[in-house]
């Protein structure tokens, strides 16, 4: 009889991703198991004169790790997406600054402040579910994100606001 | 509206574009089943027993779709320390783990984990056109894969990943790494697959018609007859809910109506009035049940009933004419838990699979059928049922080598006491 598996493939067990001038690393591991109560490890490195010093760890609130990890030179850390698709998070963007201090905001925000529908995201997607362009620093602060035909430009130093 | 300082192309997006609207095809008739028997891992202590992400919800709405209820069974438990983790279905799919004795009731596993290929996580595994499915529980609650359920039990209603139209990110069949979850789509093709499946069986259906031009002094005014439906089910629970046509039973001659007839029944067939309790049936009242006893209002069977019934706006008039009532609700449960809910037309004739009715299913799993606790032998033979898989107590060759060398090996020890 035959049958059929539902599974995805993970991500590394440890990410590594260095600021453009190495003064920073941050290190993502990845739990063996995938349980309600295991979550990754994110730690930023920085790095002064030859010396490394852990700047911040934390357990991330989300299951398995971030799609997307991108850390400035001035050691803010921004992930984007979860590695596990989902119609809705909590933690489509995450910025870390350098306190350890996590902002975060919905995916359904994210549609919304980018003007993008959903459904149009999720036909351009390639990259998760609704990335259609992988997310780069164009300065030194700002990363751009491709999402449903639109260009996102995201503030690393942008605060959460109410409009 | 919390958000970040995000920019689009050159120019700062103060923008909200409403979600698109999800695609859920409400409002499909009801009129076919299936019966799911969830089957929970426990060590061999009982204790530390696997999450059982049952998902019922979003299982019942995504196959509401085609028009199935899903009616989950109590939830019952296997202790068994060594299929906490396993590798896959054919690994807890033995004989004496719970399934159920009835051959078209799909069993589903929960266990702890899955054992995956390295960098990979499993969720689920189930038979393909086949009875049986696995469930990785701590996968599923931790990352909130609410469609998990829905994908393996689709896998046992015959479809795949690649074809019935799988394969866009909300098609609850797509693969997991190109699937959003929880997804909630079904393509045409796939209802008309899981509507053909051997595990989909036809819903009961109990009709009731309005009969005459009054209901004063009747005995036969609601007439119920249970039409058509698999054998074994029996009607539970008939309920009237005369409120959406702001009337009331008037079954004396005190206020709110002065002049009223009680209760009379008439037209028992295959059923007693001994089978039944009336509930809820007093004067001024809007709603009314009858309890009838698991078993006895079966297909084929028959009875009607009377009452006084006014208008709030027309009290002691002639009583209120069946198009009058229209809008009234009857509600029909059964006793594998299958709830349906019905509006009252202007043909005066509804069921409980009225296609041009409300039809909702609420189930509120009783039981169905005898279960099969861990450990014992179904009644019948080593072979449960005919066509489910990996339930046969004839040992692979390996076993079978292993088996014999056992005994060899325990009859040599015997000789050396």
């Amino acid at each position: 009889m035959a049958y059929s598996s539902d599974s995805i493939l993970l991500p590394d067990k440890q990410r590594c991703v260095w600021s453009k001038d190495r003064n920073f690393k941050v290190l993502v591991q990845r739990p063996e198991k995938i349980a309600p109560d295991i979550f990754p490890i994110a730690t930023l490195f920085r790095y002064v004169e030859g010396k490394k010093e852990i700047v911040w760890s934390l357990d991330l609130p989300i299951h398995v790790g971030p799609r997307y990890i991108l850390v400035a030179d001035d050691g803010v850390v921004l992930f984007v997406d979860e590695w596990i698709r989902k119609r809705q998070t909590d933690y489509a963007l995450m910025i870390i600054d350098q306190l350890g201090k996590v902002k975060s905001t919905t995916l359904g925000a994210v549609f919304d402040m980018a003007g993008a529908a959903r459904d149009e995201a999720l036909k351009s997607s390639r990259f998760g579910g609704w990335i259609s362009t992988e997310p780069k620093f164009i300065t030194a602060n700002e990363v751009l994100l491709g999402i449903g035909g639109k260009d996102l430009l995201i503030d690393l130093h942008g605060d959460i606001s109410s409009d | 509206m919390a958000s970040f300082k995000i920019f689009t192309g050159r120019k700062l997006i103060f923008c909200s574009v409403l979600w698109a609207a999800t695609n859920y095809v409400y409002g499909v008739p009801i009129d076919q089943f299936m019966l799911i028997n969830p089957i929970q891992i426990c060590d061999d202590n009982g204790a530390n027993c696997a999450s059982s992400p049952l998902s019922i919800q979003k299982t019942q709405e995504i196959y509401e779709q085609a028009g199935v209820a899903s009616i989950f069974l109590p939830t019952q438990s296997i202790n068994d320390s060594s299929l906490l983790t396993v590798n896959g279905i054919t690994d807890v799919n033995l004989l004496g783990n719970g399934q159920s004795s009835n051959a078209n009731t799909l069993n589903v596993w929960f266990v702890d984990s899955l054992n995956s290929a390295p960098n990979t996580t499993l969720f689920g595994q189930a038979y393909i056109n086949g009875n049986g499915a696995v469930i990785n529980s701590d996968a599923v609650t931790a990352t909130g894969r609410s469609d998990t359920v829905a994908h393996e039990i689709g896998h046992n209603l015959g479809l795949g990943h690649s074809n019935f139209g799988a394969g866009d990110a909300d098609n609850v069949l797509t693969t997991g790494s190109n699937r959003d979850a929880p997804a909630d789509q079904l393509t045409q093709a796939q209802i008309d697959q899981i509507r053909a499946s051997r595990f989909t069986n036809d819903a009961p259906e109990v009709t009731v018609d309005l009969r005459g031009s009054t209901p004063f002094n009747t005995d036969d005014f609601f007439d119920i007859s249970f039409d058509t439906g698999p054998a074994g089910i029996s009607l539970t629970k008939f309920t009237i809910d005369l409120a959406p046509a702001n009337a009331f039973f008037d079954t004396t001659n005190d206020a709110p109506g002065n002049s009223g007839s009680g209760l009379r029944t008439s037209g028992f067939t295959g059923v007693s009035l001994a089978d039944m309790v009336f509930n809820g049936m007093t004067n001024g009242s809007q709603s009314m049940s009858i309890d009838i006893a698991p078993g006895k209002f079966t297909v084929g069977d028959s009875f009607a009933f009377g009452s006084d019934i006014d208008l709030f706006s027309a009290i002691d008039r002639y009583g209120a004419t069946p198009s009058e009532l229209v809008g009234i609700k009857f509600g029909f449960e059964f006793d594998i838990g299958l709830s349906l809910e019905t509006v009252l037309d202007s043909d005066l004739v509804t069921g409980s699979l009225d296609p041009s009715q409300l039809n909702s299913f609420f189930g509120s799993p009783i039981s169905f059928g005898p279960q099969v606790s861990a450990g014992q032998l179904p009644p019948g033979s080593t072979n449960l049922v005919a066509g489910t898989p990996v339930l046969t107590s004839v040992p692979t060759p390996g076993t079978l080598t292993l088996f014999v060398f056992g005994i060899m090996l325990a009859f040599s020890r015997k000789s050396k006491v």
